[in-house]
């Protein structure tokens, strides 16, 4: 999305992480890509660490 | 603007990273690949099976607005319940199904393009990506596969045989923890007598659990649990009637559930008479 900053227009982009397990369903919507980042680092590195 | 979904399937986990940033998708992508792949190989170590692979392509209809419709597919030979994708989404127009099989340094190049960027490190990352694609084994792997937006896969088969399986063969078992400190004061009682029971299962009831009432129903349930007895309505009835027990008054007149508490006199027969 183009947002407006000190009248220039910039691109924004939006980020959606979703993650399901059996009927649990949780999903984070941001802007801020450092920390959904840092949400994929985090369930990634648990994922593989669950053999 | 194109957006791009980058999905993750292992076990019953699955993950979606959905974004309109190209490049953190194809960062991001790599880093679950690459630990796909390192996971994969830590875990079929001494497995030594193989299985086919299988790669599909499905459309994805979204509202976009390039004419343009890419897919493709990224086969592991991971582990077996391990999927990846990473897709880009351009909309619209319905095509047939094409079968594309594929590996991510395909996909990154076949994105560029589109962009019509021209990065020299995407090619670094191509030349990443193939290593670390060639050196997959093949085990118990599924394929990669697309995945329509609108509807969701169940559970995998492994699942339900596990679920059927436990339905047959249940092996839960309710707890049976007994209360030490009542049994205690039971037996200090030395007494097997039910009225007395129900006297000194009140008293534990009002001093040790702090309950400022009681129903028939919890002072059975302590009693069964630790001594596999039950009072019924015409003992209770019998303590009333002596005044060791009375009936507290429902004030709200809603509740289904008679409640009782133990009276001072009840609580001096609990003292001096058993």
């Amino acid at each position: 999305m183009l947002t407006l900053d000190k009248g220039r227009k910039i691109m924004q982009h939006e980020y959606v992480f979703k993650m399901k397990k059996g009927d649990i369903e949780i999903e984070l919507k941001s802007d801020d890509i450092e920390f959904v980042e840092q949400q994929l680092n985090k369930w990634r590195e648990d994922i593989m660490q669950k053999g | 603007m194109s957006r791009y979904a980058f999905t993750f399937k292992k076990d019953d986990i699955f993950v979606e990273f959905i974004t309109t940033d190209k490049e953190i998708v194809e960062k991001q992508f790599q880093v679950w690949v690459a630990d796909a792949d390192d996971y994969a190989r830590g875990h079929n170590q001494g497995k030594g099976k193989r299985e086919n692979e299988k790669e599909e392509a499905k459309p994805q209809n979204l509202q976009p607005s390039n004419p343009q419709e890419v897919s493709s597919q990224l086969t592991t030979h991971s582990s077996p319940k391990i999927e990846a994708t990473a897709e880009e989404f351009i909309p619209v127009k319905e095509q047939s199904p094409p079968e594309v099989l594929d590996k991510a340094s395909t996909l990154l190049k076949t994105i560029n393009t589109i962009q019509g960027t021209d990065k020299a490190n995407s090619e670094e990352q191509i030349a990443n990506s193939n290593v670390s694609l060639q050196g997959m084994s093949e085990s118990n792997d599924e394929a990669i596969q697309k995945e329509d937006f609108s509807t969701q896969e169940a559970p995998t088969s492994n699942f339900e045989a596990v679920l059927e399986q436990s339905i047959e063969n249940p092996t839960f078992e309710p707890a049976k923890t007994q209360d030490k400190v009542f049994l205690n004061l039971v037996h200090s009682k030395n007494t097997t007598d039910k009225f007395h029971y129900l006297i000194i299962t009140a008293y534990y009831l009002s001093e040790f659990e702090k309950l400022q009432r009681f129903s028939l129903k919890q002072i059975n349930a302590k009693l069964m649990q630790n001594l596999s007895e039950a009072i019924d309505h015409s003992t209770l009835q019998s303590a009333i009637n002596q005044n060791f027990v009375e009936l507290v008054p429902d004030l709200t007149g809603v509740s289904d559930v008679a409640e009782y508490k133990l009276t001072l006199v009840g609580e001096e027969f609990f003292a001096n008479k058993i």
